[in-house]
């Protein structure tokens, strides 16, 4: 059959099965390694260098637009910063493993992508909601954005981590 | 917890009998070694045309790679 791979005249034994080798991780799996850790983190530089402040200062005189700014500022950067700096680590290992570093993604990425976004838009449509009703509240704005921001991040926690258990576990699309 | 696939396959006997790797499968799909692993494994169902495209790269027919047992 012309469409099979052109490889069977080589016996197995010679050329070595890949079965017994470490399951790669791919470049949208890393990626979401990344955004499980670093999301988490920003969030709560911010929360550690506002809320302090709640101690001495009046909510309406907080300064707490800079902070998130520079909390979301630094995890998009951060995020592609080490999105890079762990392919590299991944590429050199598998060169040391003498194995070929896959940075292409394929449909089951993008699928699982696709659910890992479905997830996190899902829980951060409730931050807009809570927003909402804090506004309706007519709370200081230090709160509404607070809140928005928080389940926001624990929305893209909760995507990248449903996307790690696709990656590792049974994912029916 | 997602329970896995019902549909079962014998890729990795087929390709074992053939000699091709994961990797080399993966290519001729134009997929990931790691989805290979996972429809291996029963943790992942293939599209329809993903299907095809493995028994091709096998030389075997569909129903030869891919079952779908009854209750």
């Amino acid at each position: 059959m012309s469409n099979i791979l052109d490889i069977q005249s080589e016996p197995s034994y010679r050329r070595g099965m890949d079965d017994d080798q470490r399951i790669p991780t791919t470049t949208s799996e890393r990626t979401a390694w990344v955004a499980a850790v670093l999301t988490p983190l920003a969030t709560a530089g911010y929360f550690a260098v506002v809320l302090p402040q709640l101690a001495d200062t009046r909510v309406a005189d907080l300064a707490w637009q800079a902070p998130m700014l520079w909390s979301m500022g630094l995890n998009f950067v951060g995020t592609i910063v080490v999105t890079i700096l762990v392919t590299i680590v991944a590429g050199i290992g598998a060169g040391l493993r003498r194995e070929h570093l896959d940075t292409s993604s394929d449909v089951r990425d993008r699928d699982i992508d696709r659910y890992g976004s479905r997830v996190a838009l899902t829980i951060a449509a409730g931050g807009l909601l809570a927003a909402l009703v804090l506004a309706m509240l007519e709370l200081d704005p230090f709160w509404i954005g607070s809140v928005a921001f928080l389940i926001g991040a624990i929305g893209a926690t909760a995507g990248a981590i449903a996307q790690l258990r696709a990656y590792r576990g049974v994912f029916r699309g | 917890m997602v329970k896995a696939t019902r549909v079962t396959n014998d890729i990795r006997e087929l390709r074992a009998a053939r000699g091709i790797t994961q990797a080399e499968l993966a290519s001729a799909v134009g997929v990931t070694r790691q989805t290979i692993i996972a429809i291996e494994q029963g943790r992942y169902s293939p599209s329809l045309e993903m299907a095809f495209l493995i028994a091709r790269a096998l030389g075997t027919r569909l129903d030869e790679v891919f079952a779908y047992p009854a209750d």
